[in-house]
């Protein structure tokens, strides 16, 4: 917390060496230096230096060598296909953006689209619920026979369904999607019931659209450019790992140092304002003596 | 007048002068007055385990920006380079306003700036990232572009089609990541977690799991009771054109006080240092903008709701 007497002080300083800067000039000059040495971070003796400890490395001559090392493994890293991590996610980003250019051209026509798919589907549902009801009542009759006349053939027929019934049982309590999907078919086909035929008659009947061609070469663009951007990451995470072991660093000090430095270069893009508030004498001479090569990473 | 340059120098000094040494003392958060006088309103050897209510003694004169924002700015002062910060921050009824997400990675670099809000009544660097991508999930109108990331101090905020948001404490979404493509229009997570459940400051902010001496520009994003989005972040404030956007500021544990103080029940950081920046629209339109030193692949857009 700031003394009022430091600030009085300070204040009566600040307000007496703007007169004395029009009838001093040495006084002038040497204001001007200190606040250039402010404003441009150069050092100043009684800034407080910045704390380091086991995550804040000073940056001096050999960490920012050892970074730079790091940061070339970071950028040079593989990942899936064999790619590096910048390859995947420009080829990510252009397949997204191939498919954004397409959903553009063809905004209008995908809502129609989705207009007719949707209600397309609402009438294949209609039209199923249907043929259920009438494979129902087909079924109805044939129990009734069977039980009116050839016994063999009911007692077959309740022997298979119970078969495909425990089937079915075991397949769910199994969560075996594969299976339930095979046990379906067997009952379907036991009930005289071909799903297939009936959508495929149904579809027919509602006129489902058909998915245009670019429509699907945006889905899969986009589907793409998602998947290709996911291994982009897992790439990028792994080779922050791999890059501080390079640097000799924990992951955290990588971590830190990287931003660390970024932040230098960004403030030297900016005229270096306020640099001596964050960098010791020793980081910025180090910083600085390296900032072509960290342009590369941060520029 | 004072010139720019003895500024400078009188900054320069009252900086030198008020960073004394830190991490020895009970570290206190005080309100810095025009006077120069100055009033706690939170020390750590006293810090609330949950925050309740909101600080009464954080008299915040919020200020109109358009419709649905409100936007303040408060001067305080921590221990060492905290000495002298501005508080910057707004809050938003997501009735009146349209949350996006904006992706701005272009030929392979974060592209986003607060001058690329057009105006928004609000706008801010959303997540966080630690190369170029943002860490944990990320879905933007209801496709999920980047599945979720773990790690139990990571909160994520959920956009609901209707304008509701949703935040989940914890790395757990699964429930609502189910619902992509249905009634959710974006989400995303960052980390670390600043308040859980109702108020509660996480255990790792208490027990010096998360290092709690770390000073860094910061900019958090919260949950108030009222379901309003609370927004706050550090500036430093030493009269330097430009210093602003320094990477120095609060630790951790303040800044989940600023939120408690601010009456956030849930609350996360998003990528502070040089990352944070944040622009709000005034009752008249003019953006007034807190720049970041680098630009960001990803950003929480408030636009006006239309009619």
């Amino acid at each position: 917390m700031l003394r009022p007497s430091i600030v009085i002080a300070l204040t009566v300083f600040g307000l007496g060496a703007t007169v004395a800067q029009a009838q001093l000039p040495g006084l002038r000059r040497k204001v001007k230096d200190a606040g250039r040495q402010a404003v441009t971070g150069q050092q100043n003796a009684n800034r407080p230096p910045p704390r380091f400890d086991n995550t804040i490395l000073e940056l001096n001559p050999g960490v920012v060598a050892r970074l730079i090392k790091g940061l070339e493994a970071r950028s040079n890293a593989r990942g899936r296909g064999g790619l590096n991590v910048g390859e995947l996610r420009r080829r990510g980003a252009a397949a997204a953006d191939e498919a954004a250019t397409l959903n553009n051209q063809h905004s209008d026509d995908r809502a129609r689209w989705i207009d007719a798919n949707s209600a397309a589907d609402n009438c294949v549902s209609e039209q199923l619920s249907h043929a259920d009801e009438r494979h129902q009542q087909e079924m109805q009759r044939r129990v009734a026979g069977m039980a009116g006349g050839n016994s063999a053939d009911m007692a077959k027929f309740m022997q298979d369904y119970a078969t495909v019934s425990q089937e079915m049982q075991q397949a769910a309590a199994a969560n075996d999607s594969a299976a339930i999907r095979r046990a379906t078919v067997k009952l379907n086909r036991l009930m005289g019931v071909d799903a297939h035929a009936d959508t495929v008659k149904a579809r027919a009947a509602c006129h489902v659209p058909a998915v245009p061609v670019w429509m699907r070469r945006a889905d899969s663009l986009s589907a793409l450019g998602d998947t290709l951007l996911v291994w982009a990451r897992v790439a990028e995470d792994s080779a922050r790992v791999s890059a501080a072991g390079v640097a000799g660093m924990t992951q955290a000090q990588f971590a830190m140092a990287a931003e660390r430095a970024e932040g230098f270069v960004k403030l030297e893009d900016r005229g270096n304002v306020g640099s001596g508030y964050v960098f010791t004498r020793v980081e910025e001479d180090a910083l600085r003596a390296r900032l072509v090569e960290l342009k590369k990473y941060f520029g | 007048m004072i010139s720019r340059t003895v500024f400078g120098v009188m900054a320069a000094l009252l900086f030198a002068a008020a960073a004394g040494p830190a991490g020895h003392e009970d570290a206190t958060l005080a309100l810095r007055f025009p006077s120069g006088a100055s009033r706690v309103f939170w020390r750590a050897s006293r810090a609330p385990v949950r925050w309740a209510a909101g600080d009464a003694k954080l008299r915040v004169t919020w200020r109109r920006g358009q419709a649905g924002v409100e936007w303040a700015t408060l001067p305080i002062e921590g221990q060492g380079e905290a000495h002298a910060l501005t508080l910057v921050l707004a809050r938003v009824d997501p009735r009146a306003v349209s949350f996006h997400l904006e992706w701005a990675i272009e030929r392979d670099r974060p592209e986003w700036t607060v001058d690329r809000a057009g105006g928004a009544p609000l706008a801010l660097n959303a997540g966080m990232f630690v190369e170029r991508l943002p860490w944990g999930w990320v879905l933007m109108d209801g496709r999920e572009r980047l599945p979720p990331g773990h790690g139990p101090l990571s909160s994520a905020l959920v956009g609901l089609a209707d304008g509701r948001l949703v935040w989940i404490d914890g790395d757990d979404v699964s429930m609502w990541r189910g619902r992509a493509g249905k009634d959710l229009r974006f989400a995303f997570q960052s980390y670390p977690t600043l308040l859980a459940g109702d108020g509660a400051v996480p255990a790792a902010l208490r027990n010096g799991a998360i290092n709690g001496t770390h000073r860094d520009a910061r900019l958090a994003l919260g949950l108030d009771r009222q379901g309003r989005l609370l927004v706050a972040m550090t500036r430093l404030d030493v009269g330097l054109p430009g210093a602003d956007r320094l990477p120095l500021g609060l630790t951790v544990p303040e800044m989940a006080a600023v939120m408690g103080g601010l009456g956030a029940q849930h609350a996360m950081l998003l990528d502070g240092g040089i990352s944070a920046q944040l622009t709000i629209a005034d009752s008249a339109g003019h953006a007034r903008a807190w720049q970041g030193l680098r630009k960001v692949p990803l950003a929480l857009v408030a636009r006006a709701r239309p009619n």
